[in-house]
This record gives C-alpha cells, structure tokens and sequence, in this order.
C-alpha cells in the first residue's frame, strides 16, 4: 500500500501467502526474495546447496 | 500449470527449452512455481540426457557469461554415472547459480518417464509436487543411505578437488564453453565417470 505512511514489512511465511497471490505479484515477490537472498552471496560463495557437491568448500 | 515470465529462472527455464524440452526445473524454484515457498536462491534442472542438451545448456550459459564451478563437466558420460554439473553468472544484481543433473536422488526411471512425458506435452517443465517432495528428502533418517551416497561421491571426486583450483586458474577469462573442452580434458581418468563398487 502506497499511502505515505512509512510500514515494516517482512517476507515470512505469514506475511506471504504465496497460493494468493496473482501471477505478477508472485513474479514480483519472488524476485524481491531472491535480491533480498544476494546479501549472503558472500558468505556462501564456496558452498554448494545441490547435487552430490552438496556440502563442501573447494576452498578447503 | 500456466506460467509467465519475468523471473530469472522462468526465463533460463524457457532458454533451456528454446526448440525441444531439454531441462526440467526443479528443487527450490519448483516449490516457488508450486506457491509452496520461497527457500533458495539457486536453480536446478533435470536435463535431458543426450549430448545436444549439454551443447544447448552450454550455449545458453555461455551467452549469459556463466563460468563453471567445482562439479562434474557437463557432459552426458559423467551426468549418466549420477554426478552433477554447476555453473554461476551475474545476471543485473543477482547471482545466479545453475545446478544441473540427469538422474536426480530418490526419482525411479519411471518417475522421470512420466515427468518428462508431462513436459512435453505442454505443461510448464517444473517437477510435480510428488517428486519434488521425494527430491527434497535429505534429513529423515530414512534418508540416511542417500546421505552415505553422497559421501561416496565426494570421496569419489577427491582427486578432482585438489586438482580443481589448478583447473579454475587454468579456465579463468575463457568463455564456459572454451572452459568445457579444457575440463572434460583434465577430468578425464581423474573423475570417474561411475563409482565403483568400492567408492
């Protein structure tokens, strides 16, 4: 809502109901998640969440 | 399942599959498409396994300026044998991570028959809810041999991590599919196509 007033808003599970959201909100919400996710591309840049790399650190 | 664009992994979703069904999405981005939720920032894919998918996959991370990370060469003689293939590009101002298999955990050949079946007959190629659910199993104790697997493939793929920051010097500014033919040269007789019985 765009009415001036400043809010806090959160992406929690709560706050999102995903199965009512239209086609475009959920487009919008999903990519607003994943900027959002881009601040740890830091802390897991060595990581791997998939495939049977799962779990290491080339680094080590 | 009616799916627009606008979405980075939609979108990388539709490249894949520009002419032919060549790459299911799957794991987190398929639960996003389920509305289930939102739980990872990285993409996976079932790929089709034949040789013309990998040169399509390749060609299309290529013009996204992807680079390859450690995993397997993505070429169907190690993709069949279980391993998987990883890549990374920038896209604006996300990361955009590409996990890529043929023979995802816990999906029989039945499973995948039917899956791509669906795909192709014109449904958006994302994972059902059944088997995503099945792909997703990693912390049940039930679950504890597919875990000990993939210690087998770690210990399998060993060498191939020691070599691998030698490797990504070796590749560094080289487009991904300039770097394919260098690393399908250095994995070979160093990362196993199968695992043996012993790994």
């Amino acid at each position: 809502m765009d009415d001036g007033v400043l809010r806090d808003e959160f992406l929690s599970e709560d706050d999102l109901d995903l199965s009512s959201l239209s086609d475009a909100e959920l487009v919008a919400a999903w990519n607003h998640w994943l900027r959002l996710a881009q601040a740890s591309n830091d802390a897991d840049a060595g990581t791997y969440s998939h495939g049977v790399f799962c779990g290491i650190d080339p680094q080590e | 399942m009616t799916v627009g664009g606008g979405n980075c992994y939609l979108d990388l979703t539709r490249e894949f599959n520009d002419g032919r069904v060549r790459a299911i999405l799957s794991s987190g981005q398929a639960a996003v498409v389920h509305r289930i939720a939102m739980m990872s920032k990285d993409g996976d894919w079932i790929l089709r396994e034949d040789q013309e998918a990998c040169r399509h996959i390749l060609a299309v991370l290529k013009a996204h300026g992807a680079r390859y990370r450690l995993g397997a060469p993505l070429d169907v003689r190690w993709l069949r044998g279980g391993w998987t293939s990883h890549a990374e590009f920038a896209l604006g101002d996300l990361r955009v991570r590409t996990d890529l298999c043929t023979r995802p955990p816990r999906l029989s050949e039945e499973d995948l028959g039917a899956l791509w079946h669906r795909s192709e007959g014109g449904d958006f190629p994302v994972v059902g809810l059944v088997e995503l659910a099945e792909i997703k199993k990693t912390r049940r104790e039930k679950d504890y041999p597919i875990i000990g697997e993939i210690a087998r493939y770690l210990r399998a793929a060993a060498l191939w991590r020691r070599r691998w920051t030698g490797v990504e010097a070796m590749i560094a500014g080289l487009s991904i599919r300039e770097a394919h033919e260098m690393i399908v040269k250095a994995a070979e007789g160093v990362l196993p196509f199968e695992l043996s019985e012993a790994s």
